[in-house]
């Protein structure tokens, strides 16, 4: 490789340090290093220090099923990924390497060498997860970096072979691979023979891991897991860290040799994921992904009334998390389904009991949920100067502002709640008690997004994934959690109060109670409404924002 | 020639974005390269740059092609974009650097320097990418790519960032740069910063030369024909019948 590919990357890992570094300097960087340090190591030292778990996964050990799950990533990436394949070079090196000196084969070389680094942290973090797997966590790191290796190795060699080939030819050779896929495990389940209807999930598992066929498609991979589960330098990590190795190499060959005309397709698509990155910067999660290729809006909502100005901009949120939202939305349908209908299926013998257990887990999931929906103040970090320019009253915006992901989220929950209704067995005490909650759902939602939109302004930062290393980031996500945790606790406690009031006065009736604390978290809600705008009035717009 | 394109197709799938173009630019000529958005301009730059694969032609930069040889055609090239994206955690004269390194220059600091100076970036040597405006990052792109004192420069619209203390600077750059041997391309919708400075025009409009020639001809040409045209009323009378758009298989 050339030097000065090496010296750009001993340049950016300097870059980097320099960036951790720099921002430890000030008061506040350091604060929340501390903060977030002092939640990391605890959680290293537990994992460090608990006993190992014992056998492996699904039943079987490391490596029975660690190459069936990588298999199985493997095809999964071929057969479901998108049509057009390229390499994902940043837009510095685009503009910087593409018209260099630099032959491709170079830059491949480059981009493997980076891939590798950027894969250390990722090791890392994999092979101290899997420590309970390993008897040796040197053994544990090496099979780790030689299964991320192998990962982007793959999908580097899938691209160069679908740009060889041509688009056409690629989809065909996606269809084939299907095929072939099929044809594996119609051969593997052969070899097992005997009836599959017959057997147990698990026990099914074992018998296909078990036969010959899937013996000799997995041993390259196998030698990863070997390597992550060797027990001793030699002979089982060197044999099996070197096979590992030279799986890599055989795909790093068939990479060079390739030398695909990739640049084309590798700036083109590097373009597209940028201008993404940069929309989910300014817009957080799905901003704009419900746009067509050629920029269509495909969803359009009728404006709201005027409501002092509070319509309008609700209206540019809503239709933003409309166009934005649909893989969101079928993401937290999904979360809803995969975590709700257990706990539904579980709880249904104790009908009485249903809602009581379901709210503050609803409750709690939103917590955490609000960074889901960002169509609010923390969406439009880079629009902010424009909001300012408007001639509405600050208090109004707020309202404005927050009505997106109040009303998504209270929708989301209130079809949850209706479908506890009706899957539930009819009661006196069913009915009113889902309409308590309706009741407590929109001014609960509107207090967490008002309360993260208030910490969002007085403390900005964009929403991006911290880099690997970064305590800050992880330290202001334990502050900001803890601090929403402690205000919703102050509510619901004056709340709770009031209610537990009513409910001695009322001879005990819980319905009463309800209703006598619901304006307590209505005027909570209320309340947070002048500090969201009080926040936006100071917020400095020329301020340096940290990603 | 330092830089010759020679019957040059570009196609996007089935879009046509240039259909068949050819021209040269000679050492110390500065050719404008003018067309309203989606004329062709920066895929023909880019092109030339080695980003992009010609559908058909042949692309020559200092007698390398780029193709063929983009190796050696890259060493003798400088491509600024019309967005300059950095290294955001390096710092500017760790551009420099990597550069130098790049085009394997020996003492190169006295020109950085130099450089610097010129586009007013000395107090920001030691400063992130990432704290650069615009125009900044432009003048530090444009500073990177005269580095290795190349033969072919293409520079695509290096006015809109810049001051306009920034944008003379840019001029005088391009200027010298020609008078010392390389063949400039540059690419602008400013078409009254432009005038001064070029001394060739080729108009591309859909993908085709509508126009090409030396400034002074063309001058001269409708002086001629009793028109007194500056080059923004060319541009305009040249380009105000658009020919509609082509597909894939289409005559020109």
């Amino acid at each position: 490789m050339n030097t000065a590919l090496w010296l750009l990357i001993g340049l950016q890992m300097r870059g980097w340090l320099r960036y951790l570094l720099r921002s430890l300097r000030t008061l506040k960087g350091a604060l929340l290093a501390l903060v977030g340090l002092a939640v990391f190591v605890p959680w290293l030292l537990a994992v460090v220090l608990t006993p190992r778990p014992g056998d492996g996964v699904f039943g079987h050990g490391l490596r029975d099923a660690g190459p069936a799950l990588l298999l199985l990533y493997c095809f999964m990436n071929v057969v479901f990924s998108s049509g057009e394949r390229a390499i994902y070079f940043p837009p510095a090196e685009v503009n910087f390497l593409f018209p260099g000196p630099f032959s491709r084969r170079e830059l491949l070389g480059y981009k493997i060498v980076s891939t590798l680094i950027i894969g250390l942290p990722t090791a890392l973090f994999m092979s101290l997860m899997l420590r309970g797997y390993s008897s040796w966590f040197v053994a544990s790191f090496a099979g780790m970096l030689l299964i991320v290796l192998f990962m982007q190795l793959f999908s580097m060699t899938i691209n160069l072979l679908a740009i060889s080939v041509g688009a056409r030819l690629y989809t065909r050779g996606r269809k084939l691979t299907a095929a072939l896929a099929v044809l594996l495990g119609a051969a593997v389940l052969l070899q097992v023979g005997g009836s599959p209807r017959q057997w147990q999930p698990e026990e099914m598992f074992n018998k296909l891991l078990d036969a010959p066929a899937w013996k000799n498609v997995s041993w390259p991979l196998r030698s990863f897991f070997d390597a992550v589960a060797a027990e001793r330098l030699w002979p089982d990590l060197v044999q099996s860290a070197a096979l590992g190795a030279l799986v890599n190499l055989f795909l790093a060959g068939v990479i060079f040799a390739l030398d695909a005309q990739y640049l084309e397709a590798a700036a083109a698509a590097s373009a597209r994921i940028y201008a993404r990155m940069q929309r989910l910067r300014r817009g957080g999660m799905g901003s704009g992904e419900g746009l067509r290729r050629g920029g269509t809006a495909r969803i359009s909502l009728p404006m709201l009334p005027w409501l002092g100005g509070i319509g309008p901009i609700g209206w540019r949120q809503l239709t933003t998390a409309a166009r934005g939202a649909d893989r969101l939305l079928l993401l937290l349908v999904i979360l809803g389904v995969a975590l709700g209908a257990p706990m539904l299926a579980t709880l249904r013998d104790e009908q009485e009991n249903v809602l009581l257990v379901l709210a503050p887990v609803a409750l709690w999931l939103t917590l955490f949920m609000t960074t889901l929906l960002p169509f609010d103040f923390r969406g439009d970090i880079d629009r902010l100067a424009l909001l300012k320019t408007l001639p509405l009253p600050a208090w109004r915006l707020a309202i404005g502002q927050l009505l997106a992901p109040v009303l998504l989220m209270t929708t989301l929950q209130g079809i949850g709640l209706a479908v506890v209704a009706w899957t539930s067995p009819p009661s006196d005490w069913l009915l009113p008690a889902c309409l308590v909650c309706a009741a407590y759902v929109p001014p609960i939602n509107f207090l967490l997004f008002a309360l993260d939109n208030l910490l969002f302004l007085l403390f900005p930062t964009r929403l991006m994934a911290a880099t690997p290393g970064d305590f800050q980031a992880l330290g202001r996500s334990v502050l900001f959690l803890a601090a929403k945790v402690t205000a919703l606790g102050i509510v619901c406690g004056v709340a709770v109060i009031v209610g537990a009031v009513m409910y001695v006065a009322s001879d005990e009736s819980l319905l009463l109670a309800a209703l006598a604390a619901w304006p307590v978290v209505v005027l909570s809600a209320a309340a947070l409404v002048p500090l969201v705008a009080w926040a936006f009035t100071i917020f400095d717009v020329g301020r340096d924002t940290p990603v | 020639m330092s830089i010759v394109v020679e019957d040059f197709h570009k196609n996007y799938g089935e879009t046509v974005a240039v259909t068949g173009i050819d021209f040269t630019v000679a050492p110390g000529e500065i050719l404008g390269l003018l067309g309203p958005n989606g004329a062709g301009k920066t895929t023909t730059l880019r092109a030339l740059a080695g980003i992009l694969t010609p559908t058909h032609g042949r692309l020559l930069i200092a007698g390398y092609d780029i193709v063929r040889e983009p190796v050696a055609a890259k060493a003798a090239l400088a491509y600024v974009p019309d967005d300059p994206q950095l290294f955001d955690r390096l710092t500017l004269w760790e551009h420099f650097r990597f550069i130098a390194a790049a085009y394997r220059l020996r003492d190169w600091t006295g020109r950085a320097e130099q450089m610097l100076e010129r586009l007013e970036l000395v107090d920001k040597r030691d400063a992130l990418a990432s704290e650069l405006s615009r125009g900044m990052r432009q003048k530090l792109a444009v500073g990177c790519g005269y580095l290795h004192q190349p033969r072919a420069v293409l520079l695509d619209e290096p006015f809109t960032g810049p001051d306009p203390r920034g944008i003379r600077t840019m001029k005088e750059l391009i200027r010298e740069h020609a008078a010392a041997g390389a063949a400039i391309i540059v690419s602008s919708h400013l078409l009254s910063l432009f005038e001064d400075l070029i001394t060739t025009v080729l108009i591309l409009h859909h993908g085709q030369v509508l126009r090409q020639g030396r400034l002074d001809v063309l001058r001269g040409e409708l002086a001629r024909n009793g028109r007194q045209e500056t080059l923004e009323e060319l541009f305009f009378r040249m380009t105000e019948t658009p020919a509609p758009l082509m597909e894939s298989g289409q005559a020109p």
